[in-house]
């Protein structure tokens, strides 16, 4: 089997039936991204030498008879606003180039406990700023499906990594869609958790009230286990939730379907989405209807004003965030400035990108007196009404059923003169961040010039199991990962 | 609200930002085409939620312990322009 | 000719008592080498992450209570953003529309009356950095070991109308804190410090005219002078029709000048667009613990006095020397408590002990001593006299009284014919005073007793002396 296609059970069962050892499967990791990255450019750090040492830990515990732990020896990855210790951790940002954290994340301290090989940092829109990864300041990450196009963002190098067999599993965050967009696009599933169920301790700040991390997996057991993982309270971080966790994702997604009711809301089907697209995922909605699924449909009047109220939340934070990188304690510095004003200014203004830039401006001004009340006043109160919404509707549905993104993987360079055309990329996936609320992104199909459609799916808070529930069956409907990976053909 | 170029300006200023003339005028463009169709938030109804959601549970305190950071090396690593274990920039004149 | 009226609010910013900072495990101890007291999350480096201490909710509650607030049960903290070296994150966490305690109040003594100061509000803050000028050189250092420390914020209302008022209101104010557990309050170390708003309006006047604030004061002196000269200033200008000079401004008190000095802002008005905090949930307090904190507060300064006054016989000034500092108060009632003499013993602390205790920041002996020399002078085992030089014997070593008075054979002589003795000698040795007594200079008698008193080595009982002597002389 192709280091490619191999799933986690695989790895799993390989290590332990000693078929190949952590080292050989790690080398193999790194062959790969050697051979094809220069294509796909979704790396940012390869951890060659760690990820090697160890590797060979594992294969010393196996050696010796002992048993490992369940995901042991799994080689992933991380989206590089993760802080790992002793490893530069960049965003993607000239601001960040040289910052080496000293500390682990939360997420990066359970993984190490788990004993999960880290590969390396991928490649991600700067600062978590984007819908394509072309905001990257080293380059842009591609689609493993096709070349000219994008991989999504903000977590590209994330899903185009996996996609293109970079790791056996790989994380990223997720603010108005991050996951789940370049999931859809590359083909891969994503999965965007309950807001506070894990660590944002070590995650670079960008929407604080909206940020996760979470996982990618190239089938919906593989993203099941990785997320496992990562969930569980951290008393590092004052918004991780105590309760909720004790979970057996990958046992219960095999329960059916049977019985589960789902929502179709109108307005993420309407005029603005791509015929194909839609298409593809009332496809998805029909077979989960012959599994036993009760499918409807019904209004939520959210996307427009979610899309809204999401942009100025997470700029108005985001301008907050971003506001202690001035080069002074960590990260780019213009030292050739003599006076301290000027290096602060030329620091954040030479250190920050375009997106960046526009992002924290549109922050400051939303914050700012005379237009607090129009913006983000008004912003938190529709938030309000979002979560209430989703709470009503969660009444009568188990889960909502969407598409991912309304339009399908575009190219690169199309929508970069036009910030607002990329916004509205996000519109159906950051009512989710909004409400807390979590959601997956599972392939549907492809478009007929071979592009990646995904299907989105959403719950109420802590639902993740229904969730997989519902993925785990559509994917097995679809047969999809039977098809040949991308990486194959380029 | 309509945003001229000294919005801009002023916006920059307060993020500590500086921007090339040339390029203000694309940001006036763009920010009065964003903000004009965020701003349409403001067409919501939304008298009725007005009030804080009360989510029940109170912030997660912390004991009261004192602790070492260790790894001290690797915090000043960091610091471009030292003095000894003091941070150094150019003379601020209060 | 015009009669102006001072009005003055208080801002003061204190320093909890707790063992780490508000927001992280970093230690609050002063004076450490710099930045070493620091970590991720004070030094605000991407991806750290507030979690609040609970001694700081615990104390700001117990604050609140001291000063009779009311306590808000639930309450937030928010972003106060801007620019500053000493501000790492950029922001401050800090309390803004709903802060932890509101209307409050604190009575203090004008001439003998009670004058309520009201306190509008006590929010909960963390402490920025410190930036470090170095004479002769052309760069600045940053601390951030102060970083972190937790604050609370106080405002008052604008019910203070003269420096003296507001001297009297701060000290009053440190009292209840320090006594309460809640701060050390030391303006000079920084653990309190106080900006003034100050304006002058025509009495009888209800509106408020431009304000001017006043920073920089390390002490309470300080503050005095300062409000004074501020005073002056406005006021000189009101009464040449050029109030408009006086702007709303942030002014710098110069020690050194003896002036207030405009400060060169280099933005307006700071914008500084609050908004609530993401990272830290609401606290909700319940009723219970307020309860329980309220409980818990010691008995206050001005409580205190009254009762001592009471119990004791002390006179408003005595009560008030005596409870400037908590641990002063609670050494005299732990020795009153042996020694059975209330006034006794709180002459000994005007006095002696007070003095041990400004050259020295410490009370080297215990109350059980104090009240042990107290009274073996009751007692008359020793003089006053004496019993200063034991004093300042136990000071100096930890031997108790009695040894001292064993070891040194300090006991004093009452034994009549001793003195009777003694007398006889004196009169003998300077019959020139005997003579002038006689003729009536009055002083001698002063001179002889001194010579008694010499040959009894101090310790002769002066009464018995005197009663001796005056028998004699009369004879």
């Amino acid at each position: 089997m192709g280091i490619e296609s191999m799933r986690v059970k695989d790895v799993q069962v390989g290590l332990r039936r000693k078929e190949f050892s952590d080292v050989e499967l790690v080398k193999a990791y790194l062959d790969r991204m050697k051979r094809h990255d220069k294509n796909v450019k979704a790396m940012i750090t390869i951890c060659e030498e760690e990820a090697l040492e160890q590797a060979a830990q594992v294969d010393k515990k196996i050696a010796d008879g002992k048993s490992i732990k369940w995901m042991e020896g799994v080689p992933t990855g991380l989206k590089d606003n993760i802080c790992t210790r002793g490893i530069r951790t960049t965003c993607a940002s000239k601001m960040l180039m040289d910052f080496e954290p000293p500390y682990d994340a939360g997420v990066v301290e359970k993984l190490k406990k788990e004993g999960l090989v880290i590969l390396g940092k991928y490649n991600m829109d700067e600062f978590a700023m984007g819908s394509s990864n072309e905001n990257s300041a080293f380059y842009p990450t591609r689609n493993p499906w096709n070349l000219d196009y994008v991989p999504g963002g903000s977590s590209g190098g994330s899903a185009a990594g996996l996609a293109a067999g970079f790791a056996t599993v790989t994380y990223g965050s997720d603010t108005g869609g991050s996951i789940r967009m370049p999931a859809s696009f590359c083909g891969v599933v994503g999965v965007k958790p309950t807001y506070g169920t894990v660590s944002r301790y070590g995650l670079i700040a960008f929407g604080s009230s909206l940020d996760q991390i979470g996982s990618f997996g190239k089938n919906v057991e593989d993203a099941a286990c990785a997320l496992k993982v990562i969930q569980g309270h951290d008393p590092k971080d004052a918004t991780s939730r105590e309760k909720g966790y004790d979970k057996d994702y990958v046992s219960i997604m095999k329960k059916g379907v049977k019985g589960l009711r789902i929502g179709l809301p109108e307005e993420f089907f309407g005029k603005g989405v791509d015929p194909e697209v839609r298409n593809s995922v009332l496809e998805g909605a029909k077979q989960l209807e012959k599994e036993g699924a009760i499918v409807s449909s019904f209004s939520l009047p959210i996307p427009e004003s979610g899309l809204s109220a999401y942009y100025i939340i997470s700029s108005a934070e985001a301008s907050s965030n971003l506001g202690r990188y001035d080069g002074i304690r960590f990260g780019y510095s213009a030292s050739h400035c003599d006076d301290y004003q000027e290096r602060v200014i030329s620091s954040r203004t030479e250190g920050f990108g375009n997106e960046v830039k526009r992002r924290i401006m549109l922050g400051t001004y939303a914050l700012s007196s005379g237009y607090y009340e129009a913006y983000y006043n008004k912003a938190m109160m529709f938030r309000r009404k979002v979560r209430k919404l989703f709470q009503d509707a969660f009444e009568r549905y188990d889960a909502i059923l969407t598409p991912t993104v309304p339009v399908l993987p575009f190219k690169i360079g199309e929508k970069l003169g036009d910030p607002l055309s990329m916004y509205l990329a996000d519109i159906f996936t950051v009512s989710v961040n909004l409400a807390g609320i979590p959601a997956i992104s599972m392939p549907s199909g492809f478009s007929k010039s071979g592009l990646p459609i995904g299907l989105q799916l959403m719950g109420n808070e802590f639902s993740e199991e229904t969730l997989f529930r519902l993925a785990y069956a559509l994917e097995k409907e679809l047969a999809l990962d039977k098809k040949p990976i991308a990486m194959e053909v380029v | 609200m309509k945003i001229t170029r000294e919005t801009v300006k002023e916006m920059a200023a307060l993020a500590k930002l500086r921007l090339k003339e040339e390029d203000i005028e694309t940001y006036v463009k763009e920010f009065t085409e964003i903000l004009h169709h965020f701003g349409q938030i403001g067409e919501e109804d939304l008298t009725q939620w007005t009030d804080e959601d009360l989510n029940s549970e109170s912030v997660r305190l912390r004991e009261d312990k004192a602790c070492f950071f260790e790894n001290k090396e690797g915090l000043y690593r960091n610091i471009k322009n030292r003095q000894g274990t003091a941070i150094r920039i150019p003379k601020i004149v209060d | 000719m015009a009669v102006y009226e001072t009005v003055i609010g208080l801002e003061i910013h204190v320093e909890l008592a707790t063992n780490s900072k508000i927001f992280c495990a970093c230690a609050t101890s002063f004076g450490d080498e710099p930045n070493v007291n620091t970590c991720p999350v004070c030094l605000g480096l991407p991806g750290v992450m507030p979690v609040l201490n609970k001694s700081v909710v615990e104390l700001a509650i117990k604050a609140g209570c001291s000063l009779n607030c009311e306590i808000n049960l639930i309450n937030k903290m928010d972003r106060k953003n801007y620019f500053y070296p000493d501000l790492p994150k950029a922001y401050q966490i800090s309390q803004y529309d709903l802060p932890i305690c509101v209307n409050g109040f604190v009575d203090i003594d004008k001439h003998g009356e009670r004058k309520k100061i009201g306190i509008t509000r006590i929010h909960i803050e963390e402490d920025a950095g410190k930036l470090i000028h170095i004479e002769d050189q052309n760069d600045t250092l940053i601390d951030y070991n102060r970083g972190g420390i937790p604050l609370i914020e106080i405002v008052t209302e604008p019910d203070i109308r003269s420096a003296e008022e507001a001297v009297t209101f701060l000290k009053d104010l440190r009292g209840i804190l320090v006594y309460s557990g809640i701060s050390d309050c030391k303006m000079e170390q920084g653990s309190m410090r106080c900006d003034v708003n100050i304006s002058i309006r025509e009495l009888g006047s209800k509106t408020l005219r431009t304000k001017v604030e006043i920073k920089n004061m390390n002490s309470m002196k300080e503050v005095y002078k300062a409000i004074k000269k501020e005073e002056s200033r406005q006021i000189e200008l009101y009464r040449f029709g050029e109030g408009y000079k006086i702007i709303q401004e942030t002014r710098r008190w110069d020690a050194s000048k003896g002036k207030t000095v405009s400060m060169r802002t280099k933005e307006d008005a700071h914008d500084y667009r609050y908004f609530p905090e993401p990272d830290l949930p609401k606290l909700i307090i319940s009723e219970g613990q307020v309860k329980d904190i309220k409980q818990s507060l010691p008995e206050l300064p001005k409580d205190k006095r009254k009762r001592m006054m009471r119990e004791y016989g002390l006179t408003d000034k005595e009560a008030r020397v005596l409870t400037e500092e908590k641990l002063v108060g609670d050494f005299y009632e732990a020795a009153v408590k042996l020694s059975g003499k209330p006034k006794e013993t709180a002459n000994w602390m005007m006095t002696e002990v007070l003095r041990v205790l400004k050259a020295e920041s410490v009370i080297p002996i215990t109350s059980k001593q104090l009240a042990e020399l107290i009274i073996e002078v009751e007692k008359g085992t020793i003089n006053r006299t004496v019993a200063k030089e034991v004093f300042e014997e136990m000071i100096n070593t930890d031997r108790s009284v009695f040894q001292i008075i064993e070891t040194r054979g300090l006991q004093q002589i009452s034994a009549q014919n001793i003195l009777e003795e003694v007398v006889d000698k004196v009169l003998t040795e300077n019959s020139k005073a005997v003579a002038d007594y006689q003729v009536g200079k009055t002083q001698s008698f002063g001179f002889l007793m001194g010579q008694c008193m010499k040959a009894t080595k101090g310790q002769g009982n002066p009464n018995k002396v005197r009663i001796i002597l005056e028998n004699k002389l009369t004879q």
